[in-house]
């Protein structure tokens, strides 16, 4: 009887901690849908088309944003995903060689490197000599940030691959390119291409790296080598401005931005599930 | 493990053949001096001999069976069919000479203590395998008995009987010293003749 | 001629020695069954004529190992394994891939097929050889992934036959395979030792009374034994041999 009861206690504590632990997330999603998506309705099709409005003067569009936060995804990964997947199947493959260690010990801090910092980095050999912010710059550094996700989760799919299909691939003679990129590379694919998604999905909400980066485009989308804006950037800059109708601008791309992470995410963690390791 | 215990009751069947068979030698030695009353005791044992040969080879099919045994485990099952049958047909030989009703003549008793002493020569094989080429000097003892015999009914022909008996006695001999050869078998792995 | 020859054989991973000086002599055209019981080495020493062990940075080898005659590390590692087959103990053909291409893409590699059409012969050929063509002719297309556990054996048997080897290294083919696939699997060595020669690892005596001709134990390393199998199974000459035969090892 006593028994009975200390495990229904037991279960009730862990049962509110948990609720406890996804308020926060839960207050985020519902304090940002019903906030955004009021204001995205109001705007209608031209919110998602226009640039930005006048301040004061009703909610215009987000699409320099839109089209900035693509682009910048576009070509950062365009940039760090070769890298990284070299990175990656390099310390996978060659485990023992001290370039191996360093590149792995690399990797884990860049992975806890302050991302702010990473923007810095870019401006100063990047946004300084070019003389103006960029698209270009900031997708370097979006992509200094992707890597280490994507090189760990690279290894990690090549290492789970199991050793008797490589055994069984060396024992035919064939040689070690081979056997990594035709073989353990095509078994590991769908780790490879999780962590492809992942690095992208945290890539496409960053904010720090692109501040001293990207500058920013209210109005305009310029080519790779101009200023250009993104959606996180400018919540950031829009709520910092006086003017109610940018604050509702600010709440409207929030949604945009947390719906495209959601979009993202849902079906990705769906996907690693399917995955048998 | 199962397979040694299996092994263990396989050997104590066999030496329980043996002493059925040494036992139904020993009993026709006494009825070919004339007591009847034996003639009923070897029947049983042959009888006996007869369904512990067919339990003997039924058991060793199922070693082989269930156990797929090699080397020695091997070689003893193997043997161990071969020397039931040949305690079996030791038994037969003496029950029929036991049913004979002839008068014997002296010489051929001479062939007793030798074939009793064979029997226990071939117990001391299981310990020690040399002994058991032993077992030609003491089958030669009882073919030269048998010889003697012979030579005696050849001067003084009596009954058909005494001669088949006889002769009986020397087979005895004989396959005693092919059992001795499939326990040599078992024991070291060779193949050989003891005669 | 012999197949494989070595010479004082010696095969440590790190400190830890494994294969202790083995003097080994494989004849061609036959089975030879390598047994023992766990531990005592004898997928190292099948890795070692390959030179599968290469693979492994911490294992070690000294002494001879000779493939018909010619030093095995006198060779390209790539050439060696062309011309010595392996098959393990895990079913392993290429999941992502055909039936077809599993065959196809080591001939391929190695540049062994004139044309396309050359290409498909040899896949039939060596799936016909492997005594699976008839269960997957119309199945080529399919993922490998689909096949029975059994299929998937023969599949490896058939790739490694495609390279025209002339021995074949299996190791314990038949232990992750149901008693009717391991009996078509030991029915096919019985037709390969015609052509190839045949060195199977096993820990199964029985398995190596039905195919072996010849059959070498090893015991911590160490070479105890080796004849003609019937000789050895009928009357072992070391007492450890008859120990692990009759199940009395451990």
């Amino acid at each position: 009887m006593f028994r009975k009861l200390k495990e229904t206690l037991f279960i009730a504590y862990v049962c509110i901690f948990s609720i406890i632990a996804l308020l926060p997330l839960v207050h985020i999603v519902f304090t940002v849908f019903a906030n955004g998506i009021p204001v995205i309705f109001r705007g209608g099709t031209e919110f998602l088309t226009q640039s930005l409005a006048s301040p004061g003067k009703g909610l215009g569009g987000i699409f320099p944003a839109i089209f900035g936060t693509f682009l910048l995804v576009f070509l950062s990964s365009l940039i760090g995903i070769p890298i990284a997947i070299l990175a990656g199947t390099f310390i996978a493959e060659y485990p023992t060689s001290a370039l191996s260690k360093s590149v792995r010990a690399l990797l884990t801090i860049m992975l806890e490197f302050p991302t702010i910092l990473v923007g810095l980095f870019v401006m100063a050999i990047l946004v300084i000599p070019m003389g103006s912010f960029s698209a270009i710059a900031a997708s370097l550094a979006l992509a200094i940030v992707m890597l280490p996700y994507v090189a760990t989760y690279t290894e990690q799919a090549l290492r789970n691959v199991p050793q008797h299909y490589k055994e069984g691939a060396y024992a035919l003679g064939l040689r070690k390119a081979r056997v990594v990129f035709s073989v353990s590379m095509r078994i590991a694919r769908k780790g490879v291409v999780t962590g492809l998604l992942i690095g992208v999905a945290k890539v496409s909400g960053e904010t720090a790296p692109l501040i001293f980066t990207a500058g920013n485009a209210w109005r305009s989308v310029g080519g790779v080598f101009e200023p250009v804006g993104a959606i996180p950037l400018w919540i950031y800059y829009l709520v910092q401005q006086p003017y109610a109708n940018y604050h509702e601008i600010a709440w409207g791309s929030a949604a945009v931005l947390l719906t495209l992470f959601l979009v993202i995410f849902i079906p990705l963690r769906v996907l690693t599930r399917e995955v048998r390791v | 493990m199962k397979v040694v215990e299996e092994l263990e009751s396989l050997k104590s069947e066999i030496l329980e053949m043996h002493k059925v068979a040494k036992e139904s030698v020993r009993l026709c030695f006494i009825a070919m001096r004339g007591r009847r009353d034996v003639v009923k005791e070897i029947s049983k044992l042959e009888e006996k001999s007869d369904k512990m040969e067919a339990d003997i080879h039924d058991h060793c099919a199922r070693i082989l069976i269930r156990f797929h045994p090699f080397a020695r485990d091997f070689r003893f099952t193997m043997s161990a069919i071969r020397m039931s049958s040949a305690y079996e047909r030791i038994v037969d030989l003496a029950q029929e000479i036991a049913i004979y009703e002839c008068k014997f003549r002296e010489k051929i008793f001479e062939a007793e203590s030798v074939l009793l002493k064979m029997f226990d020569l071939i117990l001391e094989g299981y310990s020690d395998s040399k002994k058991l080429f032993e077992l030609s000097k003491l089958d030669d003892l009882v073919d030269k008995a048998y010889i003697e015999a012979m030579e005696e009914i050849e001067s003084s022909f009596e009954s058909v009987d005494e001669i088949l008996a006889i002769r009986h006695i020397e087979r005895i001999g004989d396959i005693l010293c092919k059992i001795g050869a499939r326990l040599l078998y078992a024991i070291e792995g060779n193949w050989v003749w003891i005669k | 001629m012999n197949a494989i020859e070595t010479r004082n054989l010696r095969i440590s991973y790190g400190e830890n020695e494994v294969i202790r000086g083995i003097d080994l002599d494989i004849p061609e055209k036959i089975c030879f069954a390598i047994m023992g019981p766990s531990g005592c080495g004898k997928s190292t020493l099948l890795r070692a004529f390959n030179r599968l062990l290469e693979l492994n940075p911490t294992a070690k080898v000294s002494g001879e190992i000779r493939f018909f005659e010619k030093n095995i590390y006198e060779m390209s590692e790539h050439e060696l394994r062309r011309q010595i087959g392996m098959v393990f103990q895990m079913p392993n053909p290429f999941p992502h891939m055909s039936v077809f291409e599993n065959v196809a893409y080591a001939v391929k590699c190695n540049r062994m097929a004139k044309s396309k059409k050359d290409l498909s012969e040899i896949v039939e050929w060596a799936l016909k050889k492997s005594a699976l063509w008839d269960e997957v002719k119309d199945k080529l297309k399919e993922k490998a992934s689909n096949l029975s556990g059994g299929q998937m054996q023969r599949l490896c048997i058939a790739r490694a036959l495609a390279l025209k080897p002339k021995v074949l290294l299996m190791d314990e083919p038949t232990a992750n395979l149901d008693p009717i696939s391991a009996g078509k699997i030991e029915e096919l060595i019985h037709e390969l030792k015609k052509e190839y020669t045949v060195v199977i690892v096993t820990h199964s005596p029985s398995q190596a009374s039905r195919v072996a001709d010849y059959i070498a134990f090893l015991y911590l390393g160490n070479l105890i034994e080796v004849g003609k199998l019937e000789e050895v199974f009928e009357n072992p000459k070391n007492e450890l041999t008859e120990k692990f035969l009759t199940g009395r090892m451990g």
